[in-house]
């Protein structure tokens, strides 16, 4: 059975007709002549015979609605292959394509248990006269996938071909493992089926699952760096937020999955919409959509008028076939920007799903499939948040033992305490005798008693706040983001004993020696210590360091102003390490010059010992003169030996002032929304940074941070900056983790619940606890 | 030919398929290559390490770099049968290992008799012009003096009234590189210019065409062609077989991979460093001026000093690319003596400064070495006997590894080369060497710049490629592989 194609009848999909081959699996086929395995690699086992490959059409053991065919092509992943080792189909003569310098995609299933990379190899031969001597296994073109595929799951992967002309396809290679088998331990099996080669690059993908995308969530645009939603700006009964998308110029994504991101609403406010995006006539539409009965689904109903017929998810959009959202006409193709929109009377409070996407013509939320202007060829984007449909006042209870949680002004919570919305609250633990505050943890959101996810949508949030985050009358303040829905609070009572817990200590937290290592123009002044350019010398504990006097400075550049510093908007401050105007550190190439390729040059800082990213921060600014774009990025490079790209940074167009400046750090990217005024140097001032979590991992030990950048384009003159403010690396701080208790208390006479709760050991029910770290059964 | 498993039937029991066990023995205990691996023709290529380049043509008599494609055949006129022994015995002298020569640059005109155009040396007026036939007398010097031999031919062709259509590829290009593999099956390379079109006579329409050569001139039946004839012939440039370096300066960069992400008929996007985890073996080539004007002979150049070409050889070849260095002959068909100077003052310069390898006396250690196989050890001496079949290596664990040189007396020392024995692959990510006076007290050098290895690594322990400076006295250097993607392999180590 071919594989059934789920998709919108109003965004129709040329992928099935046209097709130059088609393969499937299925007995009564035909579309193949033979499979087996193939190796590009001359010397391998598999070309010399010592070994051949266990590959053969079986049974499909991952049927499902996304692939119902009965039959697939499974391929085992030999250790000994290389890495352009894969599963070869000879096609059926009907089945064989020419290859000709229009681009051909050549589509298969592929279900693999592995991440890594696919490539395609196409074996074939000349077709004209002259070549009847040539074989038909000559590799004619190789190609990596313009996606990826995902492990576990029927995934659509492509591949892009194409060639000369008169060339004949006879065989296709699927390298579904396009890596070194060194560090593979077992074989495995990838499993392949339903091969379409076409001319779209638009994947097939059966919509199933919440919420879905007519495209793999980590698609990158196909259509360069020039084209990008940046943001979505709503204007909610008069607040305004904007929200940024995932995508950036050097990371040009289509999906933003933000639900992490809460617009609060009330049913009846005005909904007004404004998308930010980067090419002004783009060609785009502009939709938004709200999952009103939360069922992981978005319906598009509309009437004939084009407005959103009853109980639609289609909230409002820009055009469709000729008709915004309220039923005008629209003339414009480039009109992105929707009508203002009621949110539905009848929402009853909680957290719903909200898609805001950028598409042509289309009215599906998982973005259009058609052929000449699918999302991905339009570099469209979806961008998916949650929608607080709250009221004036939130409930909160609470729930502890061995003393309670009270309203600073002895208020209790029982029965449900009423509060106004989004408004900070005081509250107060009150310990039972022979126990103490051991902080609390706040719940938020909705359903706060079931499932934490409804259709992957989060309900709820729990922080938790130490004792140690009391003031002496043991109360503290929850902040008013907090009090965004439904809130429980429960205290935490632990025993009480003489040790008191240990203050923190106002001693700055010590700092750890970096290293200037390799490629910075710099003979390095910094704290006193005069260095060359890899010496060592202490970070203040305000993380700013980095020096410069600097002779020989890029020509055009200028001095920085004492009082330039920037200030983060969780008020970290990296300001210059002592204010004498001319301190940074730069990395540059030596002198400018004309290439007509791309070139590169690195930096790289050592940490005398390995840290982690949480004790990393920056504040980095790269920058280009004229108007190319260059690449900066920055990675860490960890003990372990393998490294990261931490983020990328976005530069200014010193030339031409027009994209913002990123700054870089470990926990947070930074984005200075004041650009400088004038071509290459700052102006004084504060320049105001918000910060977005990057997710870089935790736990690993980080030895160095390189930073490298390249000019991006070819013919170019150019020389980039990357400009280094601050730099801190600190001391990690202990942070107690697991059962929530102070150390001295996780003692071999306390017990504990599985909630992290001391109980007391005469009255204890049947069950398991922790005693002495160790899980028991009472 | 693949070798292929073919199974029609089937698989009737259970669903899925049932992994196999494969048993390959290795009774040498050889380590798992890291892939890619190169190619037979390719690790021969990177062997040849250092060649000339010759760009002698239509545009030496022009004055031109660039010729149009509408010069008069008789303008061709060389006052004597160019010479390609006295080109490469000027090369030898140098250090050379081989050349390439320009038989057809963009202007078209072919420098041996073709069957393909009339605009060819056959249509020539003058004796000399007609009785040139570069690729004949270049393959006969080179065979004769040992050296490897290959050619340029400009696939962009500004003369050929069938430019921009497939009559030019199929007509005429690439019978062009048929006839050239004609002149001898043991070719190292074909160099293909990565000009895509432009203005130009093309046959009198005097216009501008413009190509794709992602596709247009056929790369891969270009590449069946050649290798049908010149097995080992390593297709340069468009030919996606080995890629340019990406400068014309006569450097590579301080770290760089062997590896790139392929994409046929362009240039790769790392062309300075290549890609760690590029999926194709493509290792890079460097091509330089010897000369202070252009590629081909201009009245009043000058050749680059020895010193000069030594840097350029430290920032190539030192630097795991090869180097084709270019010396255009000039209306003789000669060298001029100030390139032939040139050469010699530069291969006395290798001679001097790399041609006493102090590590041939030196005693030995390594922190870590393989168990031997059946028929093979891997001992750290392997990497000092000048074989390139044997190989220091550690154990399939140990990616960070210490090799110490000791010496009873004191030594001089500018430079350490190291090479992997990249048949497995290239590993080493980064690597310290450290000098010491008395095995206690160590001194790390040029730390900046000790990052892959790959081929070869020649680094000069003061850190600078320009001045060769006085050198450390020590009786101790200490190589220390910091990490590599597997267990490392060293086929040899010298110190100069």
């Amino acid at each position: 059975m071919k594989l059934q194609h789920i998709l919108s009848a109003s965004c129709l999909s040329l992928f099935a007709l046209g097709a130059s081959a088609q393969v499937s699996f299925e007995p009564e086929a035909g579309d193949y002549t033979g499979v087996g395995v193939y190796d590009f690699w001359e010397e391998s086992p598999f070309r010399t015979g010592q070994l051949t490959g266990n590959c053969a059409v079986v049974k499909n053991p991952f049927l499902d609605e996304v692939n119902p065919s009965d039959y697939v092509l499974g391929c085992q992943r030999s250790l000994y292959g290389s890495n352009l080792y894969g599963a070869r189909v000879d096609l059926a003569p009907d089945q064989r394509f020419e290859l000709t310098p229009e681009m051909k995609y050549v589509h298969v299933m592929l279900n693999k248990p592995v991440e890594g990379r696919c490539l395609i190899i196409a074996l074939g031969k000349h077709s004209n006269d002259e070549w009847a001597h040539q074989h038909t296994d000559v590799v004619q073109a190789t190609a990596l996938a313009i996606n990826s595929a995902t492990t576990d799951k029927w995934s659509d992967v492509i591949f892009p071909i194409q060639g000369a002309g008169n060339i004949d396809i006879y065989s296709l290679v699927f390298v579904f493992d396009c890596e070194s088998t060194h560090r593979l331990k077992s074989p495995f099996v990838a499993y392949m089926d339903d091969i379409v080669v076409n001319k779209s690059d638009v994947p097939r993908i059966a919509l199933v699952g919440d919420y879905p995308l007519s495209f793999v969530e980590n698609q990158k645009s196909t259509q360069g760096t020039s084209r990008r939603l940046v943001s979505v700006k709503t204007n909610i009964a008069g607040t305004s937020t904007t929200t940024k998308t995932s995508a950036t110029t050097t990371n040009v994504t289509l999906y933003t999955n933000n639900i992490t991101t809460r617009l609060a609403a009330k049913p009846g406010d005005s909904f007004t919409t404004t998308f930010n995006y980067s090419a002004g006539s783009s060609g785009l539409n502009g939709y938004v959509y709200l999952d009103r009965d939360n069922n992981g689904k978005f319906s598009t109903a509309l009437e004939a008028d084009g407005k959103p017929a009853e109980g639609s998810d289609v909230m409002t959009y820009s055009l469709f076939n000729g008709l915004n959202s309220n039923g005008e006409s629209v003339a414009s193709q480039n009109t992105m920007n929707p009508p203002a929109f009621t949110v539905p009377a009848d929402l009853k409070k909680g957290l719903y799903r909200m898609r805001f996407k950028v598409d042509r013509n289309c009215i599906e939320p998982s973005g259009s499939t058609d052929a000449d202007y699918s999302i991905i060829q339009t570099a469209g984007h979806i961008m998916d948040v949650l929608l607080n449909v709250h009221e004036d006042e939130i409930t909160v209870l609470n729930a502890q033992r061995n003393g309670e949680v009270v309203v600073a002004d002895g208020t209790t919570f029982s029965g449900g305490y009423k509060h106004a919305f989004m408004t900070p609250l005081r509250v107060k633990s009150v310990p039972e005798k022979g126990f103490r505050n051991g902080g609390i943890y706040v719940r938020h959101g909705y359903n706060l008693n079931g499932d934490s996810l409804v259709h992957s949508n989060p309900q709820f949030v729990t922080e938790f706040y130490p004792a140690s985050k009391f003031d002496e009358n043991n109360e503290i303040e929850i902040p008013a983001e907090v009090l965004d829905g439904d809130v429980l609070i429960e205290g935490v009572m632990v025993e009480d004993k003489d040790t008191p817990d240990p203050e923190p200590s106002d001693e700055p937290q010590a700092s750890i020696p970096v290293a200037i290592q390799s490629g910075w123009n710099a003979d390095c002044i910094y704290n006193g210590f005069e260095a060359g350019p890899t010496a060592r010398g202490p970070l203040d504990t305000h993380g700013s360091q980095l020096i410069q006097p600097y002779d020989g400075m890029p020509t055009g550049y200028t001095v920085l102003p004492e009082d330039l510093a920037f200030t983060t908007s969780a008020g970290h401050k990296y300001q210059l390490a002592d204010g004498a105007g001319d301190n940074c550190l730069v990395l540059t190439k030596d002198t400018q010059y004309w290439t007509n390729h791309k070139t590169a040059t690195s930096g790289t800082l050592v940490f005398a010992n390995p840290v982690k990213a949480e004790q990393l921060g920056f504040a980095v600014v790269g920058a280009n003169k004229e108007n190319y774009a260059l690449a900066y990025k920055a990675t860490l490079n960890y003990a372990d030996g393998t490294h990261s790209e931490a983020f990328p940074l976005e530069t200014p167009d010193w030339g031409h002032v027009s994209t913002p400046a990123y700054g870089v750090s470990a926990r947070w990217r930074y984005t200075y929304t004041s650009g400088p005024a004038n071509n290459e140097h700052f102006e004084a001032g504060n320049y105001s940074l918000s910060e977005q979590m990057v997710d870089v991992d935790q736990e690993k030990a980080i030895e160095s941070v390189t930073f490298d950048y390249d000019i991006a384009t070819e013919d170019a003159w150019g020389w980039g900056y990357i400009t280094i403010f601050g730099v801190s690396a600190l001391e990690a701080v202990e942070i107690p983790v697991g059962i929530i208790a102070p150390e001295m208390q996780n003692s071999n006479d306390a017990i504990y619940n599985l909630q992290g709760r001391r109980v007391q050991n005469s009255m204890l029910p049947q069950g398991i606890y922790i005693e002495a770290g160790r899980k028991v059964l009472h | 030919m693949a070798i292929l498993a073919m199974f029609g039937s089937l698989a009737t029991s259970a669903q899925g398929l049932t992994i196999v066990n494969e048993n390959l023995p290795n009774p040498d205990n050889e380590p798992a290559k890291v892939f890619p691996v190169p190619a037979p023709r390719q690790l021969k290529w990177m062997q040849t390490e250092f060649y000339g380049f010759f760009h002698f043509g239509m545009n030496t008599f022009t004055g031109l770099e660039w010729g149009n494609g509408d010069e008069s055949e008789s303008k061709f006129a060389p006052t004597q049968v160019p010479n390609p022994e006295q080109w490469l015995t000027a090369c030898k002298a140098a250090g050379m290992r081989g050349g390439i020569a320009v038989v057809k640059h963009h202007d078209g005109f072919c420098l041996w008799p073709t069957e393909t155009t009339k605009h060819c040396v056959s249509s020539c007026g003058g004796t000399n012009a007609r009785n040139t036939n570069i690729p004949r007398d270049f393959a006969a010097a080179a065979q004769k003096l040992g050296m490897k031999y290959g050619f340029y031919v400009s696939p962009w062709d500004r003369n050929s009234e069938y430019y921009g259509t497939q009559k030019y590829v199929t007509d005429v290009f690439l019978r062009q590189c048929s006839e050239l593999a004609q002149y001898g099956s043991d070719q190292f390379e074909m160099w293909f210019d990565g000009a895509n079109g432009g203005s130009g006579y093309y046959g009198g329409k005097n216009t501008t065409i413009s190509v794709d050569r992602a596709t247009y001139y056929d790369v891969p039946n270009l590449r069946d062609t050649v290798h049908a004839v010149c097995p080992d012939c390593v297709l340069w440039g468009v030919g996606g077989e080995a890629r340019w370096i990406g400068n014309e300066s006569g450097y590579a960069g301080v770290t760089n991979w062997l590896t790139d992400n392929r994409v046929d008929g362009k240039d790769q996007p790392n062309a300075e460093t290549g890609t760690e985890d590029g999926w194709f073996w493509l290792p890079g080539e460097s091509d330089a001026k010897g000369t202070t004007k252009g590629w081909f002979y201009h009245d009043g150049e000058s050749a680059q000093t020895a010193e000069r070409l030594f840097q350029m050889y430290l920032e190539t070849v030192g630097r795991n690319a090869t180097l084709i260095l270019n010396m255009p002959p000039d209306k003789r068909g000669l060298l001029p003596d100030h390139d032939v100077t040139a050469l010699e003052g530069m291969g006395a310069l290798l001679k001097e400064r790399l041609g006493n390898d102090l590590a041939q006396t030196a005693k030995v250690e390594a922190s870590d070495t393989r168990s031997a196989g059946a028929n093979r050890t891997f001992d750290v001496k392997n990497a000092l006997d000048g074989s390139t079949e044997t190989y220091w290596a550690t154990n399939d664990d140990v990616t960070s590894a210490t090799i110490t040189l000791s010496w009873e007396e004191t030594q001089n020392v500018h430079f350490v080369m190291l090479q992997e024995h990249v048949n497995l692959g290239q590993r080493v990510q980064s690597f310290t060497i450290e000098t010491s006076a008395d095995g206690n007290s160590w001194s790390k050098r040029a730390s900046s710049i000790c990052t892959t290895i790959g081929y070869k690594r020649i680094i000069p322990l003061n850190g600078s490629t320009s001045n060769y400076g006085n050198g450390y006295d020590a009786k101790y250097v200490r190589i220390t592989i910091k990490s590599a993607k597997a267990c490392p392999t060293l086929e040899k180590i010298a110190v100069f």
